[in-house]
């Protein structure tokens, strides 16, 4: 459970965790960051993702809300300091709130539902933009996620008490995918040979890329690198998806995806060659390749 | 076209290091390399003007795509389905989900 999701929130825009100074990934920002504030909303009985306005009274809230324990309402008062943008001072309160985790009781049905609720509950989001970039389709992907989280929930009790529950979602949602499409599966492994052809050649024209990368500088990313992964082939979708969108190390990505961790670095890799590539053939077309300049109109407008 | 003083002072000691150092940047910027390698990294792009642009380009690229799914969340349909899927599976959420 990463403190990261208590100091940032994902509706102001999600920062790249700094994995490169060299803190443990569980204190570092993440995708989760969004995922307290979605425990808010789940404790403030909006599902919708329209939270805010609950904010406002949430202080009158607090006791009748949860049924939480102290140190649960110092968490969600924390957030929602942060959330009024007043300072909040003690940290301390969060970490003492965020240590001890709920364990999965099985004999006791409120613990084992209330844990879940609390802890599986909160990604779904995550596991939706996972299960969405395995099957391409949003009415397959619903219905990913709904066995996911059934299986979730059947089998909650085996989540080991203190570990990442979005990895365990996002290996059950995988094995989900897999077992509802096992002709998929075969699918997917025979269009590899034609992926790797298609990432060879990405890798021929990476010599003379030079100059390109002041290109992609010029573009509004954020949209353009969106529609870049929806075409981003498997089996380098599931790579970037997991260790760039959601944040996975190398190592809870090949464990995810059942490859080795070798497998999961030249996928990633190759991944996100193929992705700058995208970029650069969008920057050309929208005609930043050509020579004049343009700063005052850098945004592409035509479609 | 990248010439800068700090470039001529080192290019002598960092040429090998440099060819190491673009090899390894996405490692790197995933935090997937050792203590001593990070360190020894920073180390080299704080003085690298050769390196440094590089270094600066992909994790723009990589804070880019970390942050263009953001907004692409659950429809509020699957989550009622979700809801009412787990309620018939006994699930009794603390809080009303849908």
């Amino acid at each position: 459970m990463g403190l990261g999701r208590v100091f940032s929130s994902r509706r102001a825009g999600r920062r790249r965790p700094s994995k490169d100074q060299g803190r443990p990934r569980w204190v570092r920002a993440g995708p989760g960051a969004y995922s307290a504030v979605g425990r808010v909303a789940l404790a403030a009985g909006d599902v919708s993702g329209d939270f805010h306005r609950h904010f406002d009274d949430f202080e009158l809230r607090l006791g009748p809300l949860h049924g939480a324990s102290p140190r649960e309402r110092e968490l969600w008062y924390g957030l929602y300091l942060k959330h009024r943008g007043e300072p909040f001072q003690t940290p301390d309160a969060i970490f003492r709130a965020m240590a001890p985790p709920v364990a999965p009781n099985p004999d006791d049905r409120t613990d084992y539902d209330r844990s879940f609720e609390q802890e599986a509950l909160p990604w779904l989001d995550d596991v939706y933009r996972f299960a969405l970039s395995l099957t391409r389709n949003e009415a397959d992907a619903d219905d990913v996620v709904q066995e996911t989280y059934l299986r979730a929930y059947r089998s909650w009790h085996t989540f080991e008490r203190g570990s990442d529950a979005r990895r365990w979602l996002f290996t059950i949602c995988r094995n989900a995918f897999l077992r509802t499409r096992e002709r998929a599966r075969h699918q997917v492994e025979l269009e590899d040979g034609d992926v790797e052809a298609l990432a060879s050649n990405v890798e021929q024209a990476e010599g003379n890329r030079g100059g390109d990368e002041r290109l992609l500088s010029r573009l509004d990313l954020g949209p353009a690198l969106s529609k870049a992964l929806d075409r981003l082939p498997q089996p380098f979708r599931s790579a970037v998806e997991l260790v760039d969108v959601e944040d996975q190390s190398y190592e809870a990505a090949s464990d995810i995806l059942g490859v080795p961790i070798g497998t999961v670095r030249s996928r990633l890799f190759r991944g996100r060659r193929l992705l700058q590539n995208m970029l650069l053939t969008y920057a050309r077309d929208a005609g930043f390749a050509t020579a004049k300049p343009r700063p005052d109109d850098a945004a592409p407008t035509h479609p | 076209m990248t010439e800068s003083p700090r470039s001529s002072s080192q290019s002598s000691e960092c040429g090998p290091d440099c060819a190491a150092v673009l090899q390894r940047l996405w490692e790197f910027l995933d935090g997937e390399l050792g203590p001593e390698d990070t360190a020894a990294f920073h180390a080299h792009l704080a003085l690298c003007s050769k390196c440094y642009p590089q270094y600066n380009f992909e994790k723009t690229f990589l804070d880019a795509l970390a942050a263009c799914q953001c907004e692409k969340c659950a429809p509020y349909e699957l989550r009622c389905k979700v809801a009412s899927a787990l309620k018939s599976a006994g699930f009794t959420p603390v809080q009303p989900l849908a």
